[in-house]
């Protein structure tokens, strides 16, 4: 059985890239699927910490997070479609105005 | 009795002549008609309170413990110079009836009425507060009367430099009042006259200092002479009443009243030194001055340094006769020269002499008086200086000769430049003013006797010694000498008086006077430049907030990927701050 | 017996009546309606001082120990009469600004007058704070719709400048009721008048800068020559005659009843601090052109020796200090009324430009004799007894101090000056039809000259009025 550092290194690594995909990337679709990894990054951290000590919180965590993720992620590309279909337009630097 | 009935006619004056137009009732008939009652009513308790002592006490109010009390006193000193007062007072109002009868009549009569109604209220009162109150009202209807004809620039400004200077005067009689009540928890004259031993000798100095200062400024002494001069703008009545016979006495009068602190207070060998300086100086100025009215001017600042050395060398008694005696002659000098000026339209001495005035009716009063003024027996002054020498050491009586000489000089000078041997002018003399005028000559001439009775109202010393008749020659070889510099019509007297001029330009030192002004000026623009930056500092404060606020306006860019890198950024931190264990 | 809470009623109805007013759109002229509600409050406050007042206590929360309570302390009487009486005579001066809005002006002033009147009635702390920052809003709304055009910055100026002054005050009343437990005067005197400790030291102080900004006083005056000039005559006249004397009457609680004794300690430093404050006003307004800045400056001179008077920890100097607070809140009106009549009359209130006006409108040229003479402390005016009691109290403290006797001599150099430029001498303005004062006019300055003149002969109406020892 392999070290459970290795997993959360894999997954640390996984949340940085993701992490700064969140804030390197231009496009809002990018940025979504940033988001998703950074999601999936932690949920991996919960699955395997529950394998390597023994307790089942962590998958009830990880199956939690999955079904969350995939309303949020539906929610947040149905709100994209729609921004795409009035403006045209998938660039992050567009959503300036948000300034009460 | 009720003290305060001598200033109630003035005050009735005061009132009816601010309300009441000229057309109704004549402003000077209420103002004359209410200074005989003044008169009269002084007359009548000097007569009922002689030789008694009278001291009246009104409570005005009071602060826990401390109570100010308005008090007035009728003794002898006193009662004497209320009758005096209104004696000059309503002379001089009479002529102004001749004088003044072309000007603005409520105004003058008002305002000399509330000169009066402080004089006498000055001279009664036993409460220094009450002192100071009209002391200051003194003040205030003089400049109001400098400034009566208020269009000529001339006239306002010597009313504010007048009221300026006897203001720094009022400073200081004000803060001496307050020493002397910290310390004694009294305001009333005589109370603490008795009980000066329980006041500090510190105390004693200083106020005594402040009371000279006082003294000095209101007399128009060295350093304060030169408002007199300036307030010779004034209608000639007014300098008449205010600026020879009576304001300027009051600082006389103060000293002499309160003349026992004076003495054991150690400051009386610089007022010595003060007064010697003034005579210098003022006798020098009035040798060169051109203007009737000026030299009149110099010549009752001379004769206020008289009063002061004799106060100085402890004879307060012989200066109260000089100051009575002063009045007579002096007011009858200054409405000689209102005369001139209104008959002959000029204050110039050389202009008056291109007139060739000599009628009797003229020269013989001004004879009268000059020779009092210089000391010629035997006239009024003659007998003022036996008594004012009586303590003089032998080498101020030195300087007094030379002062005695250099009186007669300027004197007779005056009298034989304006005054020509035969005259040729037309005269249309007036009742209102032959009568004070033939009043004050012939108390001039004969008043001289009074010194001899004078003892039974106030203890004073004379003595008819060899000082008082060297005087007397050196006052005519004064007389001779301005006779043979002035009458001889081809002498140069014009170079003569250039170079004088000349001289003793520095004396007026007007120039000191404007040099402090600008300073003063200046340093308050520094001080005004200072509250600008102040001001300027405080709005700092707020553009440094308001540009505070632009930089933290950045922060809510509305942009997302800011939001987004900020709530990172913020999450990683809490994240090590969790680490850290905070 | 007056109760009280009737002297601010005419205050209230009379704004409820201005809202009707308005609503209704009558034709009653506004100001009819304040001077008769301003009027009411003058003769029910003169039949309380024949027949007596009594007290008013409406318990608002208990917890927090807030409650409208109106009681006189020993130092009520005078500031009352000065609340009563002035703004009914600086009313008439609104026609100089206010040209629209006048019914919102007549409402704030009402606001103003009722306030102050129930803040100087008040017994309880913490009603005395939310009254004073009622007054305090409404002045600056005052001051800056009628002003001139550079009000705003100066309205914003004072409201920020007086908000940290009132932020100061509520702590210092904060932490008197975390001492005491309680924000009524009385109970609270008898706690703290013989304890002495850091804690009530740092609530005089707090009480002190914050009246030194309200006075004001140097070093924190900055907001005073912006809101004083750029503002309205009448607003003015009440600023500098009424507000001024807040900061005075709240330090006047701390040093009488709150915190005798730490108030000794400070009494030498605050003298020190009002000498040269008098003397910088001294100087700048004689360096000052604008008549109507060199009687704000003036204003700050005079508030300067009262503060100097209240500190000086003896009777004599505090009623000194509280007659000459309440002197000049009558002589400044008058001062202010007489740049607006010059404004309105030449359009400008500036020296240079004016002169010899004793010519055309002498009436005029008498008031302002009467201005300058008493406010230089000439006998038979109120200020003199004022002044004189200062320094004399002033000198049983300290001797040296006196030596603040010399703004006086300075006072004297600008007055003659203004006096000289604009009375005497050749006749000149902008404008040559100038007209005398009219008759509404004339009455307000004959009122307040009377006022001025029956207190400096008659002094000890006020003076038995105050009594120092009484809660």
């Amino acid at each position: 059985m392999i070290p459970y550092e290795y997993i959360f290194y894999l997954t640390s690594i996984l949340f940085v890239i993701a992490v700064f995909g969140m804030l390197m990337r231009k496009n809002l679709i990018n940025f979504v699927i940033s988001i998703e990894i950074v999601i999936n990054a932690a949920l991996i951290n919960f699955a395997a910490g529950s394998y390597y000590f023994g307790y089942l919180n962590g998958v009830s965590y990880a199956l939690l997070i999955l079904v969350i993720a995939v309303f949020e992620a539906a929610v947040a590309i149905a709100l994209i479609i729609f921004y795409h279909k009035i403006t045209d337009n998938l660039e992050m630097s567009a959503l300036k105005e948000y300034r009460g | 009795m009720m003290l305060y009935l001598i200033l109630l006619p003035m005050l009735i004056s005061m009132t009816l002549t601010a309300f009441l137009k000229d057309k109704l009732v004549r402003s000077r008939l209420i103002a004359v008609s209410m200074t005989s009652l003044s008169l009269l009513i002084s007359s009548v308790f000097f007569y009922v309170y002689f030789s008694k002592d009278l001291i009246e006490n009104f409570s005005w109010f009071n602060i826990e413990t401390y109570t100010f009390q308005i008090s007035f006193i009728a003794n002898n000193l006193h009662l004497l110079m209320a009758v005096v007062v209104s004696f000059i007072s309503l002379l001089i109002l009479i002529f102004s009836v001749f004088y003044m009868r072309r000007e603005k009549q409520e105004k003058y009569y008002f305002e000399m009425s509330l000169f009066i109604f402080a004089m006498l209220g000055l001279v009664v009162s036993n409460s220094f507060i009450l002192f100071y109150i009209f002391w200051e009202l003194m003040s205030i209807s003089s400049y109001l009367l400098i400034g009566f004809w208020y269009e000529k620039e001339a006239a306002s400004k010597a009313a504010k430099k007048a009221l300026i200077l006897t203001k720094v005067g009022d400073v200081s009689l004000l803060t001496a009042i307050i020493i002397l009540f910290a310390n004694t928890g009294t305001l009333s004259i005589s109370a603490t006259l008795s009980g000066l031993s329980s006041i500090p000798q510190v105390y004693l100095t200083v106020s005594a200092a402040l009371f000279i200062i006082a003294a000095l400024s209101k007399s128009a002494q060295f350093p304060f002479y030169v408002w007199l001069p300036d307030a010779m703008e004034a209608p000639t009545t007014v300098s008449a009443l205010l600026h020879s016979a009576t304001m300027v006495a009051s600082g006389a009068f103060l000293l002499i009243m309160i003349a026992p602190l004076m003495y054991v207070s150690g400051t009386m060998v610089y007022l010595v030194l003060i007064s010697l300086i003034t005579i210098f100086i003022s006798s020098l100025l009035a040798l060169e001055s051109v203007d009737t009215k000026r030299i009149l001017a110099y010549s009752t600042i001379d004769s206020l340094a008289f009063m002061f050395l004799a106060v100085a060398t402890l004879n307060p008694d012989g200066a109260l006769f000089y100051l009575i005696m002063h009045a007579v002659f002096k007011s009858l000098l200054f409405l000689l020269a209102g005369e001139l000026i209104i008959l002959f339209g000029t204050r110039n001495i050389f202009k008056l002499r291109g007139l060739e005035i000599g009628k009797p009716i003229f020269y013989v009063p001004a004879f009268i008086g000059l020779a009092s003024l210089a000391g010629i027996p035997p006239f009024l002054g003659f007998f003022a200086h036996a008594t004012l020498s009586y303590n003089f050491s032998i080498s101020i009586e030195l300087i007094f000769m030379v002062a005695t000489f250099l009186t007669s000089l300027f004197s007779f000078r005056l009298f034989f430049t304006v005054y020509h041997k035969n005259g040729t002018e037309k005269i249309r003399e007036d009742k209102f003013a032959i009568i004070p005028i033939a009043t004050l000559s012939i108390l001039s001439t004969v008043g001289g006797a009074s010194l001899f009775f004078f003892n039974s109202i106030i203890p004073i010393a004379y003595s008819f010694d060899l000082f008082l008749v060297l005087d007397s020659i050196i006052a005519l070889l004064g007389l001779f000498a301005a006779y043979y510099f002035y009458s001889n019509r081809d002498f140069p007297y014009a170079k003569l008086d250039k170079k004088l001029k000349s001289i003793f330009r520095g004396v007026t030192y007007d120039d000191v006077l404007a040099s402090t002004g600008t300073a003063i000026t200046k340093f308050s623009g520094l001080v005004d430049r200072f509250e600008g930056a102040l001001g300027e500092a405080f709005d700092s404060v707020g553009s440094l907030s308001f540009s505070l606020s632009y930089i933290s306006r950045e922060l809510q860019s509305g942009d997302l990927s800011n939001y987004i890198v900020i709530f990172i950024a913020g999450a990683i931190l809490v994240m090590i701050l969790m680490l850290v264990g905070v | 017996m007056i109760n009280l809470i009737y002297l601010i009623l005419p205050g209230v109805l009379g704004v409820i009546a201005l809202y009707l007013k308005d609503v209704t759109h009558s034709n009653i002229p506004s100001k009819s309606i304040s001077y008769t509600a301003m009027g009411a409050t003058l003769l029910l406050l003169l039949l309380g001082t024949i027949f007596g007042f009594s007290g008013f206590n409406l318990a608002i929360s208990k917890a927090i120990d807030l409650s409208i309570s109106f009681n006189l302390n020993g130092i009520s009487l005078p500031f009352l009469f000065l609340a009563v009486l002035m703004p009914m005579l600086v009313l008439p001066s609104f026609k100089y600004d206010v040209f629209d809005k006048k019914l919102t002006f007549n409402v704030l002033f009402l606001v103003i007058y009722v306030s102050i009147i129930s803040m100087f009635m008040s017994s309880n702390l913490l009603s005395l704070f939310i009254f004073m920052e009622i007054s305090l809003l409404s002045a600056f709304f005052a001051i800056f719709l009628w002003g001139n055009e550079s009000s705003f910055n100066s309205a914003m100026k004072f409201l920020i400048f007086t908000q940290i002054s009132s932020m100061l005050i509520l702590t210092a009343f904060l932490m008197v009721f975390l001492y005491t437990g309680s924000f009524e005067l009385t109970s609270i005197g008898a706690f703290t008048h013989s304890a002495n400790s850091i804690y009530l030291s740092t609530v005089f102080m707090l009480v002190l800068v914050a009246a030194i900004i309200k006075f004001p006083v140097f070093p924190l005056h900055a907001w005073m020559p912006g809101a004083y000039y750029d503002s309205a005559t009448s607003i003015t006249a009440l600023l500098s005659g009424l507000f001024s004397k807040i900061g005075g009457y709240i330090l006047l609680l701390f040093i009488l009843f709150i915190t005798p004794i730490s108030a000794s300690y400070f009494s030498m430093p605050v003298m020190i601090l009002a000498v040269i404050s008098a003397f910088y006003a001294a100087f700048i307004a004689l360096s000052k052109k604008d008549l109507k800045m060199m009687f704000s400056y003036s204003s700050m001179l005079y508030m300067s020796l009262a503060l100097m008077g209240i500190m000086s920890n003896n009777a004599i100097g505090i009623d000194g200090g509280i007659f000459l607070m309440i002197s000049y809140g009558f002589i400044s009106p008058l001062a202010f009324m007489l740049t607006g009549y010059l404004r309105s009359q030449t359009g400008t209130t500036d020296m240079t430009k004016v002169g010899g006006l004793m010519k055309k409108v002498p009436t005029f040229a008498l008031f302002f004799f009467i201005v300058v003479f008493a406010s230089i402390g000439v006998p038979g005016f109120s200020n003199f007894i004022g002044e004189f009691l200062v320094f004399l109290g002033v000198f049983k403290f300290y001797p040296l101090i006196i030596i603040s006797i010399v703004s006086m001599l300075i006072a004297t150099g600008y007055y003659l000056s203004a006096v000289k430029r604009i009375v005497f001498e050749k006749f000149f303005a902008p404008v040559k039809n100038l007209h005398d004062l009219s008759k509404s006019e004339l009455i307000q300055t004959v009122a307040l000259s009377f006022v001025i003149i029956i207190l400096g002969i008659m002094p000890y109406i006020l003076i038995n009025s105050i009594n120092l020892g009484v809660v």
